[in-house]
């Protein structure tokens, strides 16, 4: 049996950094989802760059080779969402984002 | 590498950017566009103000986040109270003043020109000191 990945504790700050080099990558999923719950990239690098890790919302990726990982905020506009991201080569691959009060 | 996709709908900014010939990768089980996110936003940002069809909320919270501007920033430069910006960027269509379109598409053109500027006067201050770091590295083998 293959051992599971191992976490990375600089996440929160790759993904800010990914914000900044334009590699924070909404998958096609994660740009649908957003659509239909009513959340834009703007929340989302929000989200990144004032919330906190959410480690409990972790999970494997369904290859179970690579973490995602959970990060909360609450936003200046009073949603309250969670982001749903795994690391992806320099760059950050967001998977999902959640409204929280909906 | 991926497969290439002739028309792609991007979708998170909050309206539909139609991107051409993007790369589709996979990674994970997820599908996602091979993009640049600071290219794209800047190229929407000028075809957003260059447009002639009405700024839309979700535009408008586009351009303002993406030039980094606060609602009271925008508020002062335009004369619309920040609570009347913080309404519109909820709503799916504005119906403003030319005048009031007018002077916000103009703002919008003047601090992109600006953040534009700005980072090509950070790449000149950066290549010199790429440069520097390497004649010190030169340095060092030569000794």
């Amino acid at each position: 049996m293959s051992k599971a990945p191992k976490k990375l504790a600089t996440i929160l700050n790759e993904a800010k950094r990914a914000i900044k080099d334009g590699c924070l990558i909404p998958s096609n999923h994660a740009q649908q989802r957003m659509v239909e719950r009513d959340i834009d990239l703007a929340d989302v690098e929000e989200a990144i760059n004032c919330g906190h890790r959410e480690p409990r919302k972790d999970s494997l990726t369904p290859d179970k080779t690579a973490w995602k990982y959970a990060i909360r905020a609450k936003l200046s506009n009073d949603k309250e969402i969670r982001v749903i991201v795994t690391k992806l080569g320099n760059g950050v691959l967001l998977i999902t984002a959640i409204d929280l009060n909906k | 590498m991926g497969k290439k996709v002739e028309n792609y709908v991007f979708k998170a900014f909050g309206f539909d950017v139609v991107l051409h010939n993007v790369e589709i990768n996979e990674a994970h089980g997820e599908a996602y566009p091979n993009i640049n996110m600071n290219d794209l936003k800047l190229k929407t940002a000028k075809e957003i103000i260059k447009s002639k069809s009405s700024i839309t909320g979700k535009k408008l919270k586009f351009l303002r986040t993406f030039l980094g501007l606060s609602f009271n920033e925008l508020s002062n430069e335009i004369n619309v109270p920040a609570s009347t910006l913080r309404s519109w960027e909820s709503k799916k269509s504005l119906e403003l003043k030319v005048s009031v379109e007018r002077t916000m598409r103009m703002f919008f053109f003047r601090e992109l020109k600006r953040k534009e500027d700005k980072e090509i006067e950070m790449m000149i201050v950066s290549t010199d000191k790429y440069e520097k770091d390497n004649e010190d590295e030169l340095l060092d083998i030569a000794l």
